[in-house]
């Protein structure tokens, strides 16, 4: 099963490299919804090799389909047809370092990774190949500091978040359910959080009869 | 009997190799509904070439001359001592490793870059520029894949490779195997000038090894052709008989007559694997020049993740 494991970590490190390569937008988000369901893959099997964790491994991989694998890229996609009239030639304008760079940046970061990884956890967790996970968490620090468009900053944040789903499934089992959920929906719940701050403060202005203008006076 | 098998591989290779050529021509057009060329075009265009009187441009040097006969006896050389039509070493397979036959590809292709240069055409120059661009970055990729191979099998002896990796499922589907896979498949579409990299036309914007041999005619022109059939065949022989299909190649106690039925089997991969490239060259535009040097990169993060897998994972 392990190898498994490293095989669709490796997987995930192999999108990260073509995600720099990639320029185009919506190609990006694509990978990543790719990406995310490997990582609902990747928490499947790890539920079917911990029986222990009953089914809440399960319910992860459900939230990672519906929310990162589907429902987040499906709303880029749809911001970027509200935004652009040919969605599909939006791409990186001016980024930051050439392509070959940025991945030969990233294979130095890579290694880095492994390096951190061996000298200072391997010793407490004796998971080999937990330096793939601290891999993609710096692969996904470039993607975000070598892009300027939000979009794939954006998605370099939540390849990020997988790289923390990843580590804490695989190397730290057993964490509650809240905290894993926790990773998986944060955007999510900002989101809707955020939503319903200025639903509440709409409606309290209403009620006050108010307009937005008076509210823009102060 | 060891020298009739040498004999018949490279008897094999200079017959077969522009018949491959020739079934990928004929499937491109066929792909884009166009009726296409023979499958034999190859076989005819060298037969007209070989009858006719080569030209000489009145300043190159005997280089010119030279070049393209000697880079054919380098492909003959290296279809002798690779695993083509068997799994165990021939008798001058001893000669040059893994590493060597790497030595005799690159002297092959300095070759050819010498003689185009010694041409003194413009159209030849910028081919061999870009070439050379392209090779600076393809060498290191190439010695990686091999080191990496040589690390699984203790050995860089193609033969051993092929052995160790068909009696050994734990390296075949490991990582380190499937990532030098992909990075070799991508060095091939370069160095067999496949469409994303370099298009087959003769474009200034793009062209690569159509430049190169642009002032060569007749005899020469014949042999410079004859020699990419057999580097192209050669080297897919080499990715299918040793890292991808490593299985069925025939070993020394099948006999005679296996061989001479793998030669057919082997026709069989190539064509599989030209079917790929063919709808490859058909999907996929080409990359602007400058762009070639990501595909570059990419190939090399992956010769690359396959020395990190083989730490981490082992």
């Amino acid at each position: 099963m392990n190898q498994i494991f490293e095989v669709l970590g490796f997987l995930l490190i192999v999108f990260t490299l073509l995600m720099q390569w990639e320029i185009h937008v919506q190609r990006i988000i694509i990978l990543f919804a790719a990406s995310s369901f490997i990582i609902a893959l990747f928490l499947v099997l790890l539920g079917l090799n911990r029986p222990h964790e009953e089914n809440m491994l399960f319910v992860l991989a459900g939230l990672t389909i519906v929310v990162r694998g589907i429902t987040i890229p499906v709303v880029m996609n749809k911001a970027l047809h509200r935004l652009y009239k040919k969605p599909w030639r939006v791409r990186e304008d001016k980024p930051m370092m050439g392509v070959g760079g940025s991945i030969l940046l990233s294979l130095v970061l890579i290694t880095i990774g492994y390096f951190i990884y061996q000298n200072s956890l391997y010793s407490v967790l004796k998971v080999r190949s937990g330096s793939v996970p601290f891999a993609l968490f710096l692969q996904a620090s470039l993607l975000i500091i070598s892009h300027k468009h939000a979009y794939i900053q954006m998605i370099g944040f939540l390849v990020m978040e997988n790289a923390v789903v990843m580590l804490s499934g695989w190397v730290f089992g057993g964490l509650p359910f809240i905290v894993e959920a926790g990773v998986i929906l944060d955007l999510l719940g900002l989101v809707v959080v955020s939503s319903l701050i200025i639903r509440v403060r709409e409606s309290s202005i209403l009620r006050e009869g108010d307009t937005y203008e008076s509210e823009l006076r102060g | 009997m060891l020298y009739l098998y040498s004999f018949i591989e490279i008897v094999y290779v200079i017959l077969a190799a522009p018949l491959i050529t020739g079934v990928q021509r004929s499937l491109e057009e066929r792909i884009e509904s166009k009726q296409g060329p023979s499958i034999l075009q190859p076989y005819y265009d060298l037969i007209k070439l070989f009858h006719k009187e080569s030209i000489v441009p009145q300043i190159s040097s005997p280089v010119f001359r030279l070049g393209p006969y000697v880079i054919v006896m380098f492909y003959a050389f290296l279809a002798m001592i690779l695993p083509i039509i068997t799994a165990f070493p021939l008798p001058f397979a001893p000669s040059a490793d893994f590493i060597g036959g790497g030595l005799f590809f690159g002297a092959a292709a300095a070759i050819k870059k010498f003689s185009a240069i010694d041409s003194r055409s413009n159209y030849a120059h910028l081919g061999t520029s870009r070439s050379a661009s392209l090779a600076v970055f393809t060498e290191p990729i190439i010695v990686l894949i091999f080191i990496m191979l040589g690390v699984i099998s203790n050995t860089n002896n193609p033969f051993v490779i092929n052995n160790v990796l068909r009696s050994s499922p734990q390296w075949y589907f490991s990582l380190v195997h499937g990532f030098v896979l992909v990075a070799f498949f991508m060095v091939l579409i370069i160095e067999t000038g496949q469409l994303p990299v370099e298009s087959h036309s003769n474009g200034e914007l793009g062209m690569i090894d159509q430049a190169m041999p642009f002032e060569y005619t007749g005899t020469d022109l014949a042999m410079y052709k004859l020699g990419s059939y057999m580097k192209t065949f050669i080297l897919l022989s080499v990715f299918l008989n040793v890292y991808l299909i490593p299985f069925g190649v025939p070993m020394e106690s099948s006999g005679f007559l296996s061989i001479i039925i793998y030669m057919g089997i082997h026709l069989l991969k190539l064509t599989g694997l030209i079917v790929i490239f063919a709808l490859l060259n058909t999907t996929i535009s080409k990359f602007r020049l400058y762009k070639n040097f990501d595909f570059l990169a990419v190939a090399f993060a992956l010769a690359f993740l396959a020395s990190l897998a083989y730490y981490i994972v082992k």
